[in-house]
């Protein structure tokens, strides 16, 4: 399995709204466009950081305590 | 799931973790804390993990209840400023058609967030109206009526207007298919 590091193609609002259960609609399709752009734009900013090395070393401690205690 | 392979998987969906954490916890210190957390515990239950299913809907759910379980334990002991938080800001953009991200950051901020999980979830991730609604443990129609509400609202703190003619516009289909058109011509 790979899950990419970087930001998925985000998915068009047509996409989004051809689901065949669309919930009543209240704002407009160019509205909602609108809204669904500055929505990916501001969440992906934040999936674009470069994610802080804390994390890595993290995963590297739990892998290593795991070998450590399986020993035997 | 082989270790190697759920470390990758782990490893790959660490800014997605980070960037649904701060959806509920608008400080990114605190953010990042959660994701640490998320982290230990999606190590330690990778057992549980189904090959074949959504890996990162099964760490958003993981993410979700370490944030609940730690939020409730915050309630019994003070008062939490992240409820004032989502309340306390007041968004009037005075600029017209100069709407910026941080704007619609301090509006999304004010949503309840219950709603602005499930647009989050919906909108800016992409899962369909019934992953989210398996992340957020409830039915797939109220996962619909809080997308809804956090989009009238928004539309609503934010004025149509200003988001129709935003900065970041992208030439309109109608032109990009007559230079096509000439081009061929």
């Amino acid at each position: 399995m790979t899950t990419p590091k970087s930001v998925q193609p985000a998915q068009s609002v047509t996409a989004e709204s051809a689901v065949d259960t669309e919930p009543p609609a209240s704002v407009d399709a160019a509205i909602q466009g609108a809204l669904g752009r500055r929505l990916r734009e501001s969440y992906e900013e934040v999936v674009r950081e470069k994610v802080p090395d804390k994390f890595l070393h993290l995963l590297d401690q739990l892998k290593k305590s795991e070998t450590s205690g399986k020993g035997g | 799931m082989a270790a190697p392979d759920f470390e990758e998987a782990l490893v790959g969906a660490i800014s997605h973790l980070r960037a649904f954490a701060r959806s509920f916890a608008n400080d990114p210190a605190r953010a990042d804390d959660l994701v640490q957390e998320t982290l230990v515990k999606a190590w330690n239950s990778r057992d549980s993990f189904t090959p074949g299913t959504n890996f990162r809907a099964w760490l958003f759910t993981i993410l979700r209840n370490v944030y609940f379980s730690q939020h409730r334990k915050l309630r019994r002991e003070v008062d939490d400023p992240e409820d004032h938080y989502q309340n306390s800001l007041a968004v009037q953009p005075e600029q017209y058609g100069h709407l910026d991200l941080a704007d619609f950051r301090s509006a999304l901020s004010t949503l309840p967030s219950d709603q602005r999980e499930a647009l989050v979830l919906v909108g800016a991730e992409g899962f369909s109206y019934e992953e989210a609604a398996e992340i957020c443990g409830c039915a797939v129609g109220t996962i619909k009526s809080r997308v809804n509400r956090a989009r009238n609202r928004l539309v609503e703190l934010l004025g149509d207007e200003d988001l129709k003619s935003g900065t970041h516009s992208t030439v309109p289909s109608q032109i990009a298919g007559l230079v096509k058109d000439s081009a061929r011509g």
